[in-house]
């Protein structure tokens, strides 16, 4: 690579349906360095070859000389598809000079210990209430493969918190403001990355995205993880139980049901709990049909999937949200950040958002992880744009054409890579089978 | 010999505080109609069953008519038995029912005729919500976190049934979904969060009609009357079990509120509070002006009370003047309803229905209620269509032109029924049942409504090519606090565009629009409030589903029948998963 004129280059590796990005800055004596993540979905591997021999690639592509180095690596959050391939050896020798993760990270912050205990706990008991149930349609496949994303990919974090050569610190963004500064956005220079300057737009952590971090998951789950599926104690004592319960209540409402049919309800009639034949009399008064039960039965039964989706979000919304700007080139990676940094980041924020002319589509270009009002109304019409990505046929509003269309539609040159595509428009250039790059001027 | 008089009104009693919020339990005795009842209890109107399907049990039911239950004013107060529960959502539900009732002036029903359900157990979980499908109201119960507890003991059982302010917040929903069914659609952003707020408004103020809860609240000021903190403690303190309770406690202490909260909250609930603590704003604003003279007289002029304890009369007098300054608010919010159109509401339709439901029993403004009212929606920032300045003249619907004629054939007749519905003398049967032969006049009238419809679909501001439907159609008998009756007739007609059913940018939610129209008992129609099926509004809420989109992670994951009828699926989650 040698460029006429000074710039950046943005490579775009083909894990699948994943994440992984390698930013090279020009340095005084050598290039520098940025990656950003590295991983790949439970759903969707990557084609032409395993995901292993990616990161293999990756690895050989890091060598300058003998040793392979990097001088940040950014986990923008903890989602399989963006680490897991920091589980691999052979990180132990990349030499690395800092980590940056989102404050989420953070092992002893009192808050970021109880939102990631929050997330693991409410993932397993998810799975183990998913496993024992043995469901196997569509969604619990989905809800499946959703919460394997999920699990605390505990090897992969551990490379990242000290595991590469050289043991770097690690930074959790954003770090404590000065006193009466706001917490974002927040803007560093780091002697690591000479005349860049990195801006943190998210995550941030006022209550309500605090809130969102910490998924909404029925009790029923844990009730099955904690008790193998039975349901625990009875809130009310058994003496005031008219009827059989829990196994039992099934034969005993069948029972109860012809007893009430034959004896009917004449309202003329006084109905009075001591009389004998009481509780067949009721029970038509009520009239209440075993499809009652049934929804009633329905509404305790929470959906696995809606479940693993509400903590897929919840760790999405983790994700560290940055702007690398040097010179000219305005550089967007918003991870997977959810609408509330987004929103956050449009208000306080706006200015050098406007500015972006290089956008890593977040999310793998679904619909929830890049705002129509950023696309139509912040976007300028000269960006780049990259989106990793990989059709699948369960997830099947992954990419999202519209969105994809949208940001074309608002280029004056053509220029979104898809990783999933061989061909990309003339503005990139592409590497091997498996790398594209993209360069900005600087 | 001669059989006693049946009593009119059933004493039950409840407790005046949420066990939930750790406040030292108390009970008070509701007097609620006292309608024959089967064991549940079932009534008229009200169905308490308790199933529960996480245990797989039915409890036993609770009998009121029995001598000992009678007895007592109803069952004391439990946490541990079921048939209180039983007793307790009932007389709460009965409240509620009779509050509307009162407020509206008109008997009321659910849909179908439907008795609402009550389950009191339905399920373990810190939830409780409303299901429009099933005409009923499903509380949950669940056990406080070992290591985090909240307000509550850890590991103790917290049943949502045994607070007085889920239970209202949850059964004003259905009485809502009753009088409105199509503000289940989510049309707007302020939809499901008018739903939201003005359940909690109920709530709130049904629990402030309670006058000894607030003598107690009172002499806690210890003098500082006209500081909000203790009623508003209270209200924040009712607040909290339903989810406003933290944004009315901002509201309340953070002085000034902020003018763009109504531009930048959305989350319903969130959104909701805003209207609550509007109309929390004008109920403190009018307490304080109506107990002036009483402080004056309990301090010789100088406004400044002794430390100590209040002279328990003053407390008495004092809390009787916020008990009925609640219940004025409390009307005159459920009042509002009439003056709604039947799709697509907003805050500010609301703010304006307000207005003129007080305007029309009440002309002149004394009693401070409507300027309160206006204000506090200002301050929050709440924006009327095409209203330039926020005067009480221009914030009341414009009064119709005169000449429109609701001159359907049946009119005297559907009044004369209507009248005695809703008689209310000593002598009355004290069940009005509708007979079949009614019904199938109501059928008619109704048939005889759409025409007059689609006849007027012009001055309607009506689609003149889509069939009008007709969603309500009441008469309205109130008396004003002058002592007049006021009668009037409100229709409601609604039109949906089928064409656009399938439109992937509405998610399933219907295209709807459609009018109310109210008139005089000689037809003379005073008010249409419109939603006009119009390109424009159908924009807006195009908009919102794309807004809404940006914010649902399910979106990406789900299948397409969820893409289809996306809009549902979030509405139905945000009402059923609201309380976590």
């Amino acid at each position: 690579m040698s460029p006429a004129a000074p710039s950046v280059s943005i490579r775009m590796y083909d894990v699948g349906f994943g994440d992984s990005f390698l930013l090279t800055f020009p340095g005084p004596d050598r290039p520098r360095k940025v990656l950003i993540d590295c991983g790949v979905h439970p759903a969707g591997p990557p084609e032409a070859r395993p995901f292993k021999d990616v990161v293999v690639q990756l690895l050989a592509d890091l060598k300058e000389g003998d040793e392979a180095r990097v001088d940040v690596v950014v986990c923008s959050h903890r989602h399989r598809d963006h680490v897991l391939g920091f589980e691999n050896e052979g990180w132990s020798s990349v030499r690395v000079s800092e980590v940056w993760m989102p404050w989420t990270e953070h092992p002893t912050d009192p808050e970021a210990r109880k939102i990631r205990e929050a997330q693991a706990k409410k993932a397993a008991a998810v799975a183990a209430s998913l496993a024992l149930s043995g469901a196997s349609d569509e969604n619990a496949v989905r809800a499946r493969d959703l919460l394997e994303n999920n699990l605390t990919n505990a090897k992969a974090m551990a490379m990242l918190h000290g595991g590469f050569a050289g043991h770097p610190p690690a930074r959790f963004l954003p770090e404590p403001p000065a006193a009466g500064q706001p917490l974002l956005p927040q803007s560093f220079k780091s002697p690591l990355l000479p005349d860049v300057t990195v801006h943190v737009l998210g995550p941030s952590r006022d209550r309500a995205t605090i809130r969102d971090m910490n998924p909404p998951v029925g009790e029923s789950f844990f009730r099955a993880a904690s008790a193998g599926g039975s349901s625990g104690a009875a809130p009310l004592d058994d003496r005031w139980a008219i009827s059989a319960r829990g196994a039992e209540f099934k034969s005993w409402l069948k029972k109860t049901e012809q007893a009430a049919k034959k004896v009917g309800f004449d309202p003329s009639q006084p109905l009075v709990p001591t009389d004998p034949g009481f509780l067949a009399r009721w029970f038509a008064s009520l009239e209440l049909s075993g499809q009652d039960i049934g929804k009633v039965d329905h509404f305790a039964t929470d959906s696995p999937l809606a479940a693993a989706v509400a903590i897929e979000q919840a760790v999405n919304g983790t994700s560290l949200m940055l702007v690398f700007e040097i010179g000219r080139a305005v550089l967007l990676f918003p991870g997977d950040a959810q609408w509330g940094t987004w929103d956050n980041a449009m208000t306080t924020a706006r200015a050098l958002l406007e500015r972006t002319n290089f956008l890593k589509v977040g999310h793998h270009g679904s619909h929830n992880a890049s705002p129509k009002s950023f696309v139509n109304d912040v976007l300028g019409a000269d960006f780049q744009a990259m989106v990793s990505t990989r059709t699948t046929k369960i997830f099947k509003q992954i990419p999202r054409r519209p969105l994809l269309e949208a940001l074309v539609g608002k280029q004056a040159v053509p220029g979104l890579a898809r990783s999933d595509e061989p061909a990309v428009p003339a503005a990139f250039k592409r590497i091997s089978d498996i790398c594209v790059e993209a360069t900005v001027a600087i | 010999m001669q059989p006693y008089p049946r009593p009119e009104r059933r004493p039950l009693q409840i407790f005046a505080f949420d066990p939930m919020l750790g406040r030292a339990g108390g009970r008070i005795t509701l007097s609620v109609q006292n309608e024959p009842l089967l064991p549940g209890p079932q009534g008229n109107r009200i169905q308490v069953i308790d199933y529960d399907a996480t245990s797989k049990t039915l409890y036993a039911p609770v009998d009121l008519d029995d001598p000992a239950v009678l007895m007592t004013d109803g069952l004391d107060p439990s946490e541990s038995d079921p048939r209180f529960h039983q007793q307790m959502v009932y007389a709460v539900a009965m409240k509620v029912v009779e509050n509307f009732e009162e407020a509206l002036g008109r008997s009321f029903t659910f849909k179908d005729r439907k008795r609402l359900r009550i389950f009191p157990h339905a399920f373990e979980d810190a939830n409780a919500f409303y299901d429009p499908g099933m005409v009923a109201v499903l509380f949950g119960y669940f056990r406080a976190d070992e290591a985090n507890p909240g307000p509550n003991l850890p590991g103790q059982t917290v049943f949502t049934c045994v607070s007085h302010d889920i239970v209202a917040h949850e059964v004003t929903h259905a009485m809502v979904d009753r009088l409105r069914p199509n503000f289940m659609e989510e049309t707007n952003g302020d939809v499901l969060a008018f739903h939201e707020g003005f359940a909690d408004v109920v709530a709130i103020f049904q629990h402030f009609t309670f006058r000894s809860i607030l003598a107690g609240a009172i002499q806690e000021t210890h003098g500082q009357l006209r500081s909000p903190n203790v009623l508003g403690e209270l209200a924040a303190q009712f607040g909290r079990a339903t989810g406003t309770g933290r944004a009315l406690r901002t509201a309340i202490e953070g002085g000034a509120p902020d003018p763009r909260l109504y531009d930048t909250v959305t989350e319903p609930h969130e959104r909701g509070s805003i209207l609550v603590a509007a109309v929390f704003d004008a109920f403190f604003s009018v307490y304080q002006e109506r107990i002036k003279d009483l402080v004056r007289i309990a301090t010789g002029g100088t406004g400044r009370l002794p430390e100590g304890d209040l002279h328990p009369d003053l407390v008495d007098r004092i809390a009787r003047e916020a008990s009925k300054t609640a219940k004025n608010i409390l009307t005159m919010c459920i009042r509002a309803f009439e003056y709604l159109p039947p799709v697509d509401v907003t805050f500010g339709d609301y703010l304006r229905a307000i207005v003129t439901a007080d305007y029309e029993t009440v002309i002149s403004d004394d009693r401070g209620l409507r300027a309160s009212m206006v204000e506090a929606f200002r301050l929050r920032g709440v924006k009327l269509d095409g209203v330039p300045s926020l005067g009480e003249e221009s914030v009341r619907w414009p009064r119709r032109d005169p000449g429109l004629r609701l001159d359907f054939a049946p009119l005297d007749e559907a009044l004369g029924v209507s009248a005695r519905a809703f008689d209310r003398g000593p002598h009355r049967k004290t069940r009005v049942v509708e007979s079949e032969g009614t019904r199938k006049k109501q059928g008619e009238w109704a048939k005889s409504l759409e025409k007059w419809g689609a006849d007027n679909a012009a001055a309607l501001g009506l689609d003149p090519k889509l069939e009008p439907r007709v969603e309500g159609f009441h008469t309205v008998f109130r008396v004003s606090p002058g002592g007049q009756l006021v009668v009037e007739l409100v229709a409601q007609l609604v039109q949906e565009d089928k064409a656009k059913r399938d439109d992937p940018a509405f998610g399933g939610v219907p295209a709807l629009g459609g009018c109310t129209v109210i008139a005089d008992a000689g037809g003379n129609v005073r008010y249409v409030l419109t939603k006009p099926l119009s390109e424009e509004r159908l924009a807006v809420q195009a908009d919102f589903v794309a807004r809404c989109d940006e914010q649902d992670g399910m979106l990406p994951w789900a299948d397409e029948a969820y893409s289809r009828l996306r809009m549902k699926a979030r509405s139905f989650a945000r009402l059923h998963r609201g309380r976590r």
